[in-house]
């Protein structure tokens, strides 16, 4: 089973975080005939989030990308609800080369610039995250 | 985008619980275009017919539920 494991000092504050690459799906890129080598990719800084339905890309990222979306969904916030957003099917790319060729993604406006994607449990539903505290560290498996 | 696809599938919704339960539709303008038992094989369709243009995949289910985020990263 494919797996990456993240050493992060202080994960209890900084949280389970990892860089990532995003470039539009495989799928999609097989179909137009365009080389995975020669597509735009985004490099990110991304949050496991087990407390998100789905997995988020900020707003940005899917125009950089050059994808259109193919889905809409509405979202509920902590502070807002029936938000309408649009989902665009990306390949996420983890360390290790560790990844998923084809998943649809929400975008939406995250805080800051510090995390420019969360990881929910849609991605997670695919594998086995384990959180070791008392180590600084996560391993993600799929 | 795909404001009046997401118009048009909710005006739909019902008549398709009837007949699409849990298949995934492809919706372009005001036209469901084909249903698929799986989302790999409506996206190919869709890309196949629209190449880079933005169409709507939605998969057919008793309720439609919304994504939940239980933090304060999202800024809405």
């Amino acid at each position: 089973m494919p797996s990456f494991t993240q050493r992060i000092s202080n994960l209890q504050q900084v949280g389970p975080v990892v860089e990532l690459v995003i470039t539009p799906s495989l799928p999609f890129l097989q179909t137009l005939n365009i080389s995975p080598a020669s597509t735009t990719a985004a490099k990110v800084l991304a949050m496991i989030d087990t407390g998100a339905t789905g997995t988020v890309i900020q707003t940005g990222i899917a125009h950089q990308l050059g994808i259109n979306p193919i889905g809409t969904t509405y979202i509920h916030t902590p502070s807002s609800m029936n938000v309408l957003c649009h989902q665009f099917d990306v390949r996420l790319i983890f360390p290790s080369n560790v990844g998923m060729d084809s998943i649809v993604v929400t975008e939406a406006p995250l805080q800051g610039q510090h995390i420019q994607c969360l990881i929910g449990r849609d991605v997670l539903q695919h594998g086995v995250l384990i959180y070791t505290g008392y180590d600084d560290s996560f391993t993600l498996s799929f | 985008m795909l404001e009046k696809e997401t118009k048009f599938f909710e005006s739909k919704l019902s008549e398709l619980q009837k007949t699409e339960m849990e298949k995934f539709v492809v919706i372009k303008d005001e036209k469901i275009l084909g249903s698929f038992a799986a989302i790999t094989d409506a996206l190919k369709f869709g890309y196949e017919r629209y190449k880079d243009q933005a169409f709507l995949v939605k998969q057919i289910l008793p309720t439609q539920q919304p994504l939940n985020f239980a933090n304060n990263f999202l800024l809405m």
